[in-house]
């Protein structure tokens, strides 16, 4: 295809806030007129709306039976270091691109006063970071998603210190110094991928860094590459080094117990539409970087360690779920809810099950979907951002329109897992996969999720219980992000199959290269029963 | 050991040209006086300055189109290969572009501050150039006494534009100990020199090569230690470094570059030479590359923790420098081809990165409102949106993130070190990485966060400051996101990265 579709859909935003700063400069240069900041929020909703639009585009185009990547993209970039501009989509990314394409448009509309309030620089990152998301998902070079992934950290950073009450030091620093702890080891891992073997193309003697062979010619392919085990080579060029180091990136960033430490100080002291990218856009990456490149590439550290990361994410289920479950202020126990909820999907994933790889998949769609509906329905709760937390005060949960009150339902219903949701589907794959490897974990796992639906139903009641005092029963802004929050949800829930039926390939890939690359005793000892 | 080999003029032009043009300033100082006139009409101070830094910049813009056009020749190596004093090869003519543009950048920005806060502002490039000159013939040095008087050179004039501070405490305080260190470092390299010269009985970089690579004795050994601690002393390696954050503190924007960038870029340049050709280091050379290793080491835990302590801007870039030393100093911990040129590129992003931070805060601390704190930066974004983006670029660029130049100088330093096989080195150049990253990422989120009580006055960018701002986000942008562009194109001619590793070559 030569029309750069995934290009587009990666860097439109970033190229329309570009240019209209350019815009902006010109103006101010010739004129010494600036533009009101309303503009900005207009010309960024725009193209938040374009780049859903051209996401749809790419679901259209997407054929759901086909195993490999599509819309592939290639062009040499940095071959020094093994670095090329490759992007490709599969059932896996299409579908998270997808929602993040989508999420940015209403959080564009549901926050306006706030974006406007903040400034155009808030703006501008916005659209940074909307494209810094795409491309972490949708890159299929190493250093390629790095440089995403890195960006994406960057511009959270920055779109956490535009607001005038908090100080750098509690916003931002929290969040940057857990994140970049954790990718920095990562970026070193990969240059240590890249020095492990020779490559035929390069003279250098180092690895390419795509992760599938680009051209059909070239064959070389990360995703086929064997790292060295344990004693076959020196400590730092082993899967164990290795997998740990991306490991780590990747569950800092997704805040993930025990690295969570971030996750409280950092979301309630910033702008609540950075709040919503943070909770529900960010940690996605995490898991995906997890199932895209750390499994596949190390999967028989992945094997090893699987009981270790399960137990601990279980760990972090429940005591997610227990702080919730005393947590007074509405915007705090979304936060421990979603945390909570995010351990799932490690359970899911490290169980190394194919039921379980399929759950965490689909997990990872509903669970964004579900904690921005969740933010969104209460972010009128709760204490102000930067604020003194809610010991100080008394709760006010009035204030939340009939709307925003069906939309809490709805989303609470999505993120318990109950019947009819979308997180109902996966949440019961990624308890079928793991109770068929770790039983124990399993019951453990279902008790936390309970828990959540405790938690979720007292915070329900009690909004529902206090009177409301919107005078307004419709707003148009919240009617449109109720829908499109709802919506998905029900739909996931009542027919998966369009879902499901795009994601199946990327799992039974998943799975082929597990069972290429791990001995079958390993497999064997594990209880491994092969996807379906 | 001079066979009449004619002195090849245009090999030192650009070395001439800049002395040419410190002649041209100095006479306009003299016959240009405040209060003379010309024609009949008296010449304000601001032509006066505009008209020296007019000087300055052609000078200085010749001399590095020469030095750009050696290079593309592939320097004068042949040619001057029976000149035992000097040799123009790419490395030297590489070095000599960095510091050139340095120079010619930093006195763009520097021009208005200095005609605003009248200094003497003839007296300052003319110091500035002498220096200039000292920094070209370290770089292409083949002896240890032509090595020693470009060090001099280079240095002395800059600890008196330091002394040219002398309205502010800072600034007399941080000549003073530029000076007193710099002599004492001066001394100790100079006793090294002998006792190299005692041991094998010459001094010049063929020669010691040729008498070092037996078994050299104790007096050789001692005296290439006390070599490199005078050069670890001049480019301000920790524990070595004491100097340099209160030298950079004092000096004025412009002189703060020269003393940071420009005399490090020098002074490495000359350091690679003088291992490689004079002292025969190789990869498993045993003993100088773990010397460097613990330097660069100290240097990235030190400097990376002091400058998270710092409140003054300037003494947290001043820090902040001394862990970028150490970080491209692990190129020297492994001495490859790949990691000279890594070092070489590193070089270059810290250049540009440091340069343009320097000019946004010249242009932020003009107006005498004293030494400026990161506190002071609070708001920026809404007040000054151009130059805190601008800012933000620096920042980001030197704290290493994806997209600028300073991701690709690490990219490129990682790579050549795990190629190398140090690891250790590495981990803990990932720890200085971090924390730099975290005290880049402070600076730009305080710009970007609120506006804070007490409004400072909006300074408006001089053209000069424009210009350092433009080159320097060209540079930081470019090299990060083209440092070898692949494919041909408008961008074929940009390979950065080929660049260094061709003015490394003549090394190995």
């Amino acid at each position: 295809m030569t029309v750069a579709t995934l290009g587009g859909l990666i860097f439109f935003p970033l190229l329309a806030a570009i240019a209209w700063l350019g815009v902006e400069l010109m103006l101010r240069g010739l004129w010494a007129r600036a533009i009101p900041t309303s503009l900005w929020w207009s010309v960024g909703f725009a193209a938040s709306v374009v780049n859903a639009a051209i996401a749809g585009l790419v679901w259209s185009s997407f054929e759901p039976t086909e195993v490999r990547f599509q819309l592939v993209e290639y062009a040499r970039w940095l071959p020094d270091f093994g670095a090329n501009y490759l992007v490709g989509v599969d059932g896996l990314s299409l579908l998270l691109s997808v929602f993040v394409a989508g999420l940015s448009p209403l959080v564009w509309l549901r926050y306006r006063r706030e974006i406007c309030a903040v400034g155009k620089s808030y703006a501008f990152f916005l659209l940074a970071f909307e494209t810094t998301l795409l491309g972490t998902l949708l890159s299929l070079n190493l250093l390629l998603f790095y440089v995403f992934w890195e960006l994406s950290l960057l511009s959270m950073a920055l779109l956490s210190a535009g607001r005038s009450s908090a100080s750098p030091r509690e916003a931002v620093l929290p969040f940057a110094g857990v994140a970049a702890a954790g990718s920095l080891p990562m970026l070193l891992a990969i240059l240590v991928l890249a020095s492990l073997g020779p490559d035929a193309e390069l003279a250098a003697g180092r690895h390419i860094l795509d992760f599938i062979a680009p051209v059909e010619a070239s064959g070389s392919a990360l995703r086929d590459l064997r790292v060295p085990t344990w004693g076959e080579a020196v400590w730092w060029k082993t899967q164990p080094a290795l997998f740990a180091a991306f490991v780590l990136a990747f569950v800092s960033r997704s805040g993930l117990f025990p690295l969570h430490v971030w996750l409280i100080p950092t979301s309630t002291a910033i702008p609540r539409s950075a709040a919503v990218m943070l909770m529900a856009a960010l940690p996605l990456l995490g898991i995906y970087g997890l199932l895209r490149f750390a499994i596949p590439m190390f999967p028989e550290s992945a094997f090893a360690w699987s009981p270790v990361l399960v137990a601990v994410a279980t760990v972090g289920l429940l005591y997610g779920a227990l702080i919730a479950l005393v947590e007074r202020d509405p915007r705090r126990i979304a936060v421990y809810v979603s945390l909570a909820a995010l351990h799932l999907a490690i359970i899911g994933l490290f169980s190394l099950s194919g039921e379980g790889f399929e759950g965490a998949t689909a997990f990872l769609l509903t669970y964004g979907i579900a904690v921005a509906g969740l933010l969104f329905a209460i972010d009128r709760l709760g204490a102000e951002p930067g604020a003194e937390p809610a010991e100080e005060r008394p709760i006010e949960p009035a204030g939340l329109s009939p709307f925003s009150l069906i939309m809490l339902v709805g989303v609470a219903f999505a993120m318990g897992g109950l019947p009819g949701s979308g997180g109902f589907v996966s949440q019961l794959l990624v308890l079928l996969g793991s109770y068929s490897v770790y039983p124990v974990i399993s019951a453990l796992a279902t008790l936390g999720l309970g828990l959540l639906i405790i938690v979720l139903l007292r915070l329900v009641r009690r909004v529902s219980s206090a009177e409301s005092s919107s005078s307004r029963f419709f707003r148009v802004d919240e009617g449109v992000v109720l829908l499109a929050a709802l919506v998905p949800t029900l739909w996931i829930g009542l027919y998966p199959e369009p879902v499901l039926r795009r994601l199946h390939p990327s799992v039974l890939e998943l799975c082929a290269v597990v069972e290429t690359k791990v001995s079958s005793e390993t497999l064997e000892k594990h209880g491994w029963r092969g996807c379906h | 050991m001079n066979d009449a080999t004619p002195l090849h003029w245009h090999a030192v032009a650009p070395a001439l040209i800049v002395l040419g043009g410190t002649v041209a300033v100095l006479c306009a100082e003299a016959f240009l006086r405040p209060r003379s006139s010309i024609l009949g009409r008296r010449l304000s101070e601001s032509w006066r300055v505009t008209f020296l830094g007019t000087v300055v910049v052609v000078t200085l813009t010749v001399a590095l189109l020469t030095a750009v056009d050696q290079w593309r020749g592939g320097g004068y190596a042949s040619l001057l290969s029976k000149q035992p004093m000097l040799r123009i090869d790419r490395l030297a003519s590489f070095g000599a572009c960095l510091v050139l543009a340095a120079t010619l950048l930093a006195s763009a920005f520097s021009l208005t501050s200095l005609a605003e806060r009248n200094r003497q502002t003839g007296a300052h490039f003319a110091l500035l150039l002498i220096s200039l000159v000292g920094m070209l013939i370290v770089q292409s040095a083949t002896h240890l006494v032509s090595l020693f008087v470009g060090i001099e050179l280079a240095c002395l004039p800059l600890y008196a534009v330091l002394g040219l501070e002398n309205d502010r405490l800072s600034g007399v305080e941080g000549g003073l100990k530029a000076f007193f260190h710099g002599s004492v470092a001066s001394a100790v390299m100079l006793y090294g020199f002998v006792l190299l010269y005692g041991a094998t009985g010459t001094m010049s970089y063929p020669g010691l090569r040729d008498a070092l690579s037996g078994n050299a004795g104790p007096l050789a050994t001692l005296g290439t230690g006390l070599t490199v601690v005078g050069f670890a002393a001049k480019v301000g390696w920790v524990p070595f470094h004491a100097w340099s954050p209160d030298a950079q503190q004092g000096a004025s924007p412009g002189a703060a570059i020269q003393l940071g960038v420009a005399l490090r870029c020098a002074m490495l340049i000359g350091l690679l030479r003088l291992l490689t050709d004079a002292f025969g280091v190789t990869e498993d050379g045993a003993l100088l590359p773990r010397v460097f290793w613990t330097l660069a080491a100290l240097s990235m835990i030190v400097g990376a923790a002091m400058a998270n302590l710092q409140k003054n801007l300037v003494r947290m870039y001043a820090y902040a420098g001394i862990a970028h030393l150490g970080l491209m100093s692990i190129g020297l911990a492994t001495i490859t081809r790949a990691s000279f040129g890594a070092l070489l590129f590193y070089l270059m992003s810290f250049t540009f990165a440091t340069l343009g931070s320097f000019a946004v805060i010249a242009a932020l601390s003009r107006r005498g409102r004293g030494e400026l704190r990161v506190e002071d930066l609070r708001g920026l974004a809404h007040r000054q949106p151009v130059l805190a983006g601008f800012m933000t670029l620096f920042c980001i660029s030197l704290a290493g993130f994806p997209g600028t130049a300073g991701f690709v100088s690490r990219l490129y330093v990682f790579t050549s070190a795990v190629d190398a096989g140090v690891i250790v080195l590495n981990l803990i150049a990932l720890m200085c990485t971090l924390i730099l990253a975290l005290l880049y990422v402070r600076i730009v989120a305080t710009m970007y966060a609120g506006e804070s009580g007490a409004s400072s006055p909006v300074s408006r960018v001089s053209s000069g400051e424009g210009l350092a701002l433009a080159a320097c986000g060209f540079a930081a942008v470019v090299f990060g996101l083209f440092p070898n562009a692949g494919s041909a194109g408008w961008l074929a001619w940009l390979r950065a990265i080929d660049w260094t590793q061709a003015s490394v070559a003549f090394l190995f």
